[in-house]
């Protein structure tokens, strides 16, 4: 088949199909009336929600610091935490939250400037520019949101591990300086394997979720775009 | 008002998003899904659209983009009452009826080209000249000279294999 029988062919075909799927301009307007959301709304949708989770996050900590934690002092009559660690791990945990509002603060401000940008102003490249830039800050974010949730979930698995077994040694009359070798190899063993088993199956879990939402999304721009960029001689 | 104005040029110009549908879609709900995100960007871009170009390659750049960038969602759908959903799905039925073998054979090779030549042979196959091809596609002509013997060549080995 020639080209000029494909252009006629292509005439014919569409011709007909524009025939049978006219529709009416209520019917336009009703999915206007009904449209989802677009990949940019749909981040900035996910930002929202991320502020809220964490808000939650927040509120929660500070429930089980400030009320729930005191309780179960007295309650329990075993009081885990000396005033330095305490310390240490309010002090980590309010920079955690810190450092996660920041990020999310600088990438809605990035967010914010690139999605002012309306699709008809802008040709293809500056689009997909657009679009691959609001994915990449969001895949940035997302990812050091997830390192600083890990960080943080080490530390107080570490904390707590190590409280633990202080209290248990203290409770059955050893010190630390007596354990063995093999002792020290149980030990630490088991913290590296548990800590280690936690922070994988977040990460594999973070990872999925992303993947799954926007990866191939992205990979797809990317490569849509370099093939414009393949051809600017 | 300026809705109405919208609704109507819409309208009268749907040819051109069913045409882009049509080439990037293979099932009718993809299709439906992409109409109705291309008449949404259109109407986000409406206000700021100036008469500056003609409407139909305003029309045709917005549509373009939007289903090179289109992201599909997930299967969960939103209640559309109101819409004749059905106009997706019988033309699609009678397509598998009534079409000839040169068609059959022009929706093969197009399924092969990737997003960027697609818009691109869309335009060629609609008559467009290369400067208005370049306009709406938003690169230089010279780009799509290369890229359209790029394309003319593929198709016609895809045809020759056939």
């Amino acid at each position: 088949m020639e080209l000029d029988e494909l252009k006629s062919a292509w005439s014919k075909f569409t011709s007909d199909e524009v025939q049978k799927r006219s529709v009416s301009e209520q019917e336009v307007n009703t999915l206007l009336t009904n449209r989802t959301r677009d990949i940019t709304e749909k981040i900035g949708r996910n930002i929202r929600v991320g502020v809220g989770i964490i808000l939650a996050w927040v509120v929660l900590g500070l429930i089980i610091n400030l009320i729930l934690s005191p309780v179960l002092d007295k309650v329990l009559d075993t009081p885990y935490m000396t005033d330095e660690i305490l310390f240490w791990t309010s002090f980590i945990e309010i920079a955690n939250y810190l450092l996660i509002f920041a990020t999310i603060l600088i990438f809605w401000i990035r967010y914010s400037r690139i999605e002012k940008l309306t699709i008809d102003n802008a040709n293809l490249k500056d689009t997909l520019t657009r679009l691959i830039g609001i994915v990449t800050s969001y895949k940035r974010m997302f990812y050091v949101v997830m390192v600083i949730v890990l960080f943080y979930i080490a530390v107080s698995f570490s904390s707590g591990f190590f409280l633990e077994t202080n209290y248990r040694m203290e409770e059955t009359g050893l010190n630390l300086s007596e354990l063995t070798l093999k002792g020290w190899t149980i030990m630490i063993s088991a913290f590296t394997i548990t800590l280690g088993l936690v922070v994988v199956t977040y990460y594999l879990l973070f990872n999925f979720f992303f993947k799954r939402l926007y990866g191939r999304y992205l990979k797809k721009m990317t490569e849509t775009l370099k093939e414009l960029d393949e051809v600017n001689i | 008002m300026e809705k109405e104005a919208f609704l109507h040029i819409v309208t009268s110009n749907q040819g051109i998003i069913h045409k882009v549908c049509g080439m990037y879609c293979d099932t009718p709900e993809d299709r439906q899904d992409l109409f109705q995100e291309i008449v949404a960007q259109l109407w986000k871009s409406y206000a700021t659209f100036r008469n500056e170009s003609k409407v139909t390659t305003w029309m045709y750049r917005v549509s373009l983009n939007t289903a090179i960038t289109h992201f599909k969602r997930d299967k969960r759908r939103p209640d559309r009452d109101g819409f004749d959903q059905s106009k997706f799905q019988i033309a699609d039925q009678q397509y598998d009826e009534t079409f000839d073998e040169q068609v059959k054979l022009l929706h093969n090779a197009i399924a092969r080209l990737t997003s960027i030549e697609k818009s691109i042979t869309l335009l060629y196959l609609e008559d467009k000249k290369y400067e208005e091809i370049a306009e709406i596609v938003g690169i230089t002509q010279n780009y799509v000279r290369v890229k359209m013997n790029r394309i003319k060549a593929k198709l016609k080995k895809m045809m020759g294999e056939v």
